[in-house]
């Protein structure tokens, strides 16, 4: 019988077999995650697998060709890109705002007050916007998969976590609706830069191991 | 010097893990972790689970040990004919150097 373990940990076994080639994966893969889940996971045992998942995919002779080398690249590649394009946007969307700022404070009182919270509210629809394009995109793709589904959970969450504890320091610390503005657009740009390098670099998907049969 | 013994050396950094696995093996079938747990005992080095099984990957595509059935997730492994050859060169060899070493600390 399978032993239980929890699901932080059977998260980063999986994370750690998926280091491997697809078809070392298929070969080992079970037997592989049987040992590590006996395993004592620290640095050390991370690095000794990491370094020999390299050897796998540089040295192991029944690796299909160079094909997966080159996709986790191309997925690293994308990575990157996807994370400077985020910062881009968030840039631009700053800028914007603080030009939109900047003309407010010419406006008067009463005025000037009702229209603050909009430079907030533009700041946050870019990146907002880029969100639920890529949630709608990611769905759609893998539909069938939940594993996608809790990985968007567990960052919805944490962003969720992170308005919250702004919302609570709202009084205490007198933070303007702009600031607020701002310190949700930070925890929406590290939710989307962690998904975009997750969905790049692991697909979004966990691996689920097989009883041997 | 012996063909296999020169097999084994190009391992590479998985040399020394693939021996301590074949010495393991030399007294029956054990699978990962009874593998990890005997070598302990031998060596007093404890493998970590990527230098274990980049040795047994190596070793299994040189035909040098071979799974064995099992019901369970845990796959355990025999040294095959070829595999005990290489190992017995290997020791012979081993011996070889440590008579020398020892002649010669003693000689000093």
């Amino acid at each position: 019988m399978r032993r239980r373990v929890s699901v932080g940990r059977a998260g980063l076994e999986a994370r750690l077999l998926r280091l491997y080639p697809r078809a070392w994966r298929e070969r080992y893969g079970d037997e592989f995650l049987a040992l590590i889940e006996r395993t004592r996971v620290d640095w050390r045992m991370t690095m000794d697998v990491a370094k020999s998942a390299s050897a796998e995919w540089l040295n192991h002779p029944n690796v299909r060709g160079g094909r997966e080398l080159l996709r986790l690249i191309l997925g690293f590649l994308a990575g990157v890109v996807g994370v400077l394009g985020v910062v881009a946007v968030v840039q631009a969307s700053f800028m914007s705002a603080l030009h939109l700022n900047n003309v407010l404070t010419e406006v008067a009182g009463t005025t000037r007050m009702l229209v603050r919270p909009l430079a907030g509210l533009w700041v946050m629809s870019m990146t907002a916007s880029l969100l639920v394009t890529l949630c709608v995109i990611r769905f759609r793709l893998h539909r069938s998969r939940p594993k996608v589904a809790e990985y968007l959970t567990k960052y919805l969450a944490f962003v969720v976590f992170i308005g919250l504890l702004t919302l609570s320091a709202l009084p205490f610390a007198r933070i303007s609706p702009y600031s607020m503005a701002m310190v949700l657009e930070v925890a929406l740009n590290v939710y989307l830069a962690g998904i975009i390098v997750h969905w790049a670099v692991f697909g979004g998907r966990v691996h689920e191991p097989q009883a041997a049969g | 010097m012996p063909k296999h013994t020169d097999e084994l050396n190009d391992l590479g950094r998985f040399s020394e893990p693939a021996l301590l696995i074949m010495i393991s093996l030399a007294d029956g079938p054990k699978h990962g972790y009874a593998m990890t747990e005997d070598i302990e005992q031998i060596s007093g080095q404890r493998l970590g689970p990527g230098t274990l099984y980049g040795g047994i990957t190596r070793l299994e595509a040189r035909g040098w040990i071979e799974p064995l059935p099992s019901d369970d997730r845990r796959r355990p492994y025999k040294l095959t004919t070829s595999g005990h050859k290489v190992l017995k060169h290997r020791l012979a060899a081993i011996k070889t150097m440590a008579k020398i070493a020892t002649t010669r600390l003693a000689d000093a």
